[in-house]
């Protein structure tokens, strides 16, 4: 006898249009900003070409650079005054918990130990992701604004040296986050097992109430109650 | 000779036969002699007739407009030329006539292309020169009828002409830029203040880029033709011809990275995609005006930097100046710039390898519990 699937909503309708907007952003900050960093490649040329040349390339990247801007300053507002969007940042914050978590987790993965951590809404990849692109995007933000005021002739407001570090660290710095987002998260929500073509999460904003229980054990206690966690088992 | 000859000659019993060889060899000798020196012997009669006026000191005569032309022609610097073996109206063909009053007064600029083109028939050192003169923009002004552009004669002398390997690398620079200056004289009087002007000029040295070593020789063109090696998109590979290379730039003390790190530079790359408008060599360091950084009228001597910087910047301020401009970020001597990079590079390989065992631990279990799970 099949179970009727029942869900849960994970992530509101305005959480989900952020991550679009997000990644969307993220991917031509990405191809626009790494073509310019490997432009001596052919694939970089090649690349540059399609986004319509050297000029262009430039203004692509700060058009979607000002979308980021945007984004943050509305994702800060959305965490800060929304009843919601407070609780998520409560649940996605690190805890003393969580350091535990990793030492489980570690042990778990390499063997050593068959108890599987335990996790609440957001597992330690998922808070590691999210204050990763946090931290991340700041520091391209921060170090983009002092590129972008020198190239729009307002002025070079540090030392020409300090200016050559934002620059490298502009330039490194979009590669890890390619490097992160595009090995770890690409793996956890599309080649996984568990999810493989595609998570569903980021359209439908809905999780099954079998998943949750799985990869969210201290998420589905909060919700069902604790009682019901254990009767079912 | 004579002994190899002697050999044969008891064979022949007439007396005369002996004598004979001597006239037919002393013959041979002298045809030899005219093969090797011919211009003491052919040209010399046409030349004397010539020179009875033109080897005069005082041979003089006034044009229309007041000046004064001198005809002497000095016969010594024609016999030393690659022409020696030339009779004067070879090139001067339009005298046909020479009466006791002379010849006519009109006569025309000697045209070298009469012999110097592709397999020509008088054995004339065969070149592409004169084709490439064509696109030259010294051509280009002779033909708009400019009276002062320069034709074959111009630079190559007329009389005097001499084999390019007749002077050594630094005397044909000095040569040659003295020859451009004497029309381009604002240039020359820069550039003989410059660094390479003065390393020419003082210090003797082979390397140092004369005009021509810039410009090209008869392909020149002007520095707004893209075709030009001047061309704002094109100068920097034209400097990078000397500038990148350690072995000629290095004995001077100059670094051979000073291309590299252009062409990696935010200046340099947009360079590779044409952007006309970027800083190239000159627009910094100065056209013919080069001098070096220690000097304090150089264009990029500390004092100057920012007023440099300026013409393309305006909001050029002294934080321009603190730092190095020719940036490699890869190499050790950038200092903290280096550090920084390489921890970013290393920080990106660091979490790379995490991943990959982070993945591969957790895809391993995920497919043996799914394989389980059935």
């Amino acid at each position: 006898m099949k179970k009727k699937e029942e869900y849960i909503v994970r992530f509101n309708l305005l959480e989900r249009i952020q991550h679009v907007v997000l990644f969307i952003t993220l991917i031509i900050l990405l191809i626009t900003g790494l073509s310019l960093k490997y432009y001596d490649t052919g694939f970089g040329k090649f690349i540059i070409s399609l986004e319509g040349g050297y000029q262009n390339r430039g203004k692509i990247h700060i058009i979607f650079a000002f979308i980021l801007v945007a984004l943050g300053i509305f994702h800060f507002i959305y965490i800060i005054f929304s009843d919601k969007g407070h609780n998520e940042i409560a649940l996605i914050k690190y805890r003393k918990k969580d350091f535990q978590d990793l030492k489980k987790s570690f042990k778990y993965n390499f063997r050593i130990s068959k108890e599987k951590p335990e996790f609440a809404k957001y597992n330690l990849a998922q808070k590691f992701q999210y204050w990763g692109v946090i931290l991340g995007c700041t520091l391209m933000i921060f170090t983009g604004i002092i590129l972008l005021l020198k190239v729009w002739g307002i002025g070079m407001i540090v030392p020409k040296w300090m200016w050559d570090i934002t620059n490298i660290i502009h330039s490194y710095e979009g590669m890890l986050i390619f490097v992160v987002l595009f090995v770890w998260h690409i793996y956890d929500v599309h080649i996984s097992p568990d999810v493989f073509p595609m998570s569903t999460v980021w359209l439908t904003g809905k999780i099954s109430k079998d998943k949750l229980k799985e990869n969210h054990p201290l998420e589905y206690e909060r919700i069902f109650g604790k009682e019901s966690a254990e009767n079912e088992k | 000779m004579n002994g190899f000859l002697g050999k044969n000659l008891p064979k022949m019993k007439n007396k005369f036969s002996g004598k004979i060889f001597h006239i037919l060899s002393l013959i041979v000798f002298s045809l030899l002699l005219m093969g090797f020196f011919p211009r003491y012997l052919f040209t010399q009669t046409q030349i004397q007739k010539c020179t009875i006026c033109h080897g005069k000191k005082d041979f003089k005569v006034q044009l229309d407009d007041g000046s004064v032309r001198n005809l002497f022609v000095e016969e010594k610097l024609l016999k030393e030329s690659p022409h020696y073996n030339n009779n004067c109206t070879d090139c001067h063909n339009d005298i046909v006539e020479i009466t006791a009053v002379g010849h006519t007064k009109n006569v025309k600029k000697v045209q070298c292309t009469r012999c110097h083109f592709e397999n020509n028939p008088v054995g004339a050192p065969e070149t592409q020169m004169y084709k490439d003169f064509q696109e030259s923009i010294h051509q280009q002004e002779f033909l708009k009828g400019n009276p002062k552009a320069p034709v074959c004669q111009s630079c190559h002398g007329s009389h005097d002409i001499k084999y390019r390997k007749s002077l050594s690398s630094v005397e044909l620079k000095k040569k040659i830029s003295k020859m451009c200056g004497q029309c381009h004289l604002d240039i020359y009087s820069s550039y003989s203040t410059s660094i390479h002007g003065v390393a020419l000029f003082d210090k003797n040295s082979p390397d140092v880029p004369a005009c021509s070593d810039c410009h090209g020789e008869h392909k020149i063109r002007g520095h707004e033709d893209p075709g030009s090696s001047v061309f704002s998109t094109k100068i920097y590979n034209t400097c990078g011809n000397c500038h990148a290379s350690a072995s000629i730039v290095e004995k001077y003390g100059i670094k051979s990275d000073k291309f590299q790190t252009y062409e990696s530079s935010f200046h340099g790359i947009a360079m590779q995609f044409g952007e006309k408008t970027a800083a190239n060599c000159a627009s910094c360091h100065g056209v013919h005006d080069i001098k070096s950084q220690n000097d304090p009228t150089s264009s990029i001597h500390s004092n100057n930097i920012v007023k440099t910087c300026g013409k393309c910047h305006p909001d050029a301020n002294a934080n321009y100046t603190k730092g190095k401009i020719h940036l490699n970020p890869h190499s050790e001597e950038a200092g903290s710039i280096y550090y920084i990079g390489s921890f970013f590079k290393w920080l990106t390989i660091i979490t790379l390898s995490f991943l990959f065992i982070h993945i591969m631990l957790d895809l391993i279990r995920k497919i043996k519990l799914k394989k389980a799970g059935k």
